[in-house]
């Protein structure tokens, strides 16, 4: 049995929502009856996707590159204005490339900086107002390793996760007032989009050695155990959940795992 | 031992006023990567190589949540955070020859979320307590130790500005919230820092103290405030 959510008459906005794991949130969503709003980088990316997705008038373009600062605003404000309202914003983007400390140039620890963090940063503000007035929630999707420190090579991405990890408990705080939830999402190893349905590897041979010796569910995470834990932390069903780091590992955070 | 700071003569006078043998100027500003490179460049170079890195750099303003600018975001992340990756990062190779250690100064506020003015700042300190966690697994090969304290409202010029930007309100507020009733002193700070540099600390590596008379442990429960403001007559429900 799986939990049934209703996000009929809903209106949600995704960052980087054309491929992966934002892809997937946006898929369940309109799914289940959400307008959505599609973000990615460029309107090509955007209108492809909306269009493998079926199309039709629940989902929205937003096209913006959200890592530029200077395009979140009008991205933000347009994709609200089409929707009348915003009842969730997931701030789905990432980018989890490794580099050690030795090779850490300015330029990479900016990209990674932004992507990961500065950008859910300034998103989620210009989302405030349409949510305050809607009671609506923010999920933003962090990762195992802000919590737990990453593997060697992990440094910048895992800084910039335990700082998103923790905006979102100051965020939850700031604006429990008004009736706003604001929640992280921590996944661990996850399948790449190519995977077929039922998950447990990556493609890459010594990486899936690895996670079948480190992750206690021996596997990683399929795209939907991922979007169904955003659905339950964005539905009526977690209305007394805020600040919270909700974690879907398969385990990895828990400890040391000896298979 | 090598004194940084932003200002020449600052750096000049605190090296008199501390006195004796062995000290060196590094003066520079951690604002930018060149700088951090520069600063521990002349520090190695002044001491003849180096045991221990302490990043203590921390730069405060109270903006909420909603009048957050880019300008003052980038400020506070390249200060607080990034300044502690590139520091080390320019220490990795006299840290490697002398199997030494890295001690980042974080903050309370990285570990439980506080008060919503200043929110940049305690999301920095957060980031912060992950980097040392990661550089720790990183560098543990080398046999470097990368640790963390978190100190809670201590008795600096910083948080005497922000009391006085809040009224003295700062300075109440911290001793109803702090379990132990005071604010920290700079001394009691150091005491956690000369034992993460310490061989006394040769196994501690990824490690987090609190140094905060409490607070992390507090919550947003409150203590010492529970005269004006008591716990009703019966409790709530709880698990």
């Amino acid at each position: 049995m799986t939990m049934q959510f209703d996000y009929r008459s809903k209106r949600i906005f995704i960052t980087d929502s054309t491929s992966g794991l934002g892809r997937r949130f946006a898929e369940r969503f309109h799914g289940l009856g959400a307008t959505v709003a599609v973000n990615g980088p460029t309107a090509d990316s955007v209108s492809r996707a909306i269009r493998e997705m079926g199309g039709g008038s629940r989902l929205i373009c937003a096209a913006g590159d959200i890592t530029k600062n200077a395009e979140i605003r009008p991205t933000v404000e347009a994709a609200i204005a089409t929707m009348r309202g915003l009842d969730v914003l997931v701030c789905s983007t990432a980018r989890g490339d490794l580099c050690r400390l030795e090779s850490v140039t300015a330029e990479y620890w900016e990209a990674v900086l932004a992507v990961n963090l500065k950008a859910a940063f300034f998103t989620a503000q210009a989302c405030v107002p349409a949510l305050k007035k809607s009671k609506g929630c923010i999920v933003n999707v962090a990762s195992a390793i802000g919590l737990v420190a990453g593997p060697p090579g992990a440094v910048v991405y895992s800084t910039a996760k335990g700082a998103m990890v923790h905006m979102s408990r100051m965020m939850a705080l700031e604006l429990a007032g008004d009736g706003v939830r604001v929640n992280t999402f921590c996944p661990g190893w996850v399948d790449p989009p190519s995977a077929g349905p039922g998950g447990g590897a990556v493609g890459n041979e010594a990486l899936d050695a690895y996670i079948a010796l480190r992750s206690p569910l021996q596997r990683t995470a399929t795209l939907d155990e991922c979007a169904e834990a955003v659905l339950f932390l964005a539905a009526d069903a977690a209305s007394f959940t805020t600040g919270a780091a909700l974690v879907a590992d398969g385990g990895l955070t828990s400890g040391h795992y000896f298979s | 031992m090598a004194i940084n700071g932003r200002n020449p003569d600052t750096v000049a006078r605190a090296i008199r006023e501390i006195g004796g043998e062995g000290l060196v100027a590094a003066p520079g500003d951690v604002h930018t990567v060149e700088g951090c490179a520069r600063i521990v460049d002349a520090a190695v170079q002044g001491l003849g190589g180096l045991d221990c890195l302490v990043n203590n750099v921390g730069i405060n303003a109270l903006p909420r949540m909603m009048e957050v600018s880019e300008a003052h975001w980038d400020e506070v992340i390249a200060v607080n955070l990034r300044s502690a990756l590139f520091c080390t990062k320019a220490a990795l190779v006299p840290l490697r020859a002398s199997h030494g250690n890295v001690v980042m100064v974080a903050s309370v506020t990285g570990l439980i979320a506080g008060p919503p003015v200043g929110v940049v700042y305690p999301i920095g300190k957060a980031g912060l307590i992950s980097m040392a966690k990661s550089l720790a697994l990183e560098l543990a090969p080398d046999k470097i130790r990368v640790n963390c304290i978190c100190p809670g409202y201590i008795n600096t010029p910083m948080v005497q500005d922000e009391d006085r930007l809040t009224d003295g309100q700062l300075n109440r507020a911290i001793s109803e919230f702090t379990p132990l009733g005071r604010i920290g002193t700079v001394r009691e700070c150091a005491s956690a820092i000369l034992y993460f540099a310490s061989d006394d600390a040769r196994f501690c590596t990824g490690s987090v103290l609190s140094n905060d008379g409490g607070c992390a442990a507090n919550g947003s429960w409150g203590t010492n405030d529970q005269a004006d403001n008591p716990p009703p007559a019966v409790a709530p429900q709880s698990q």
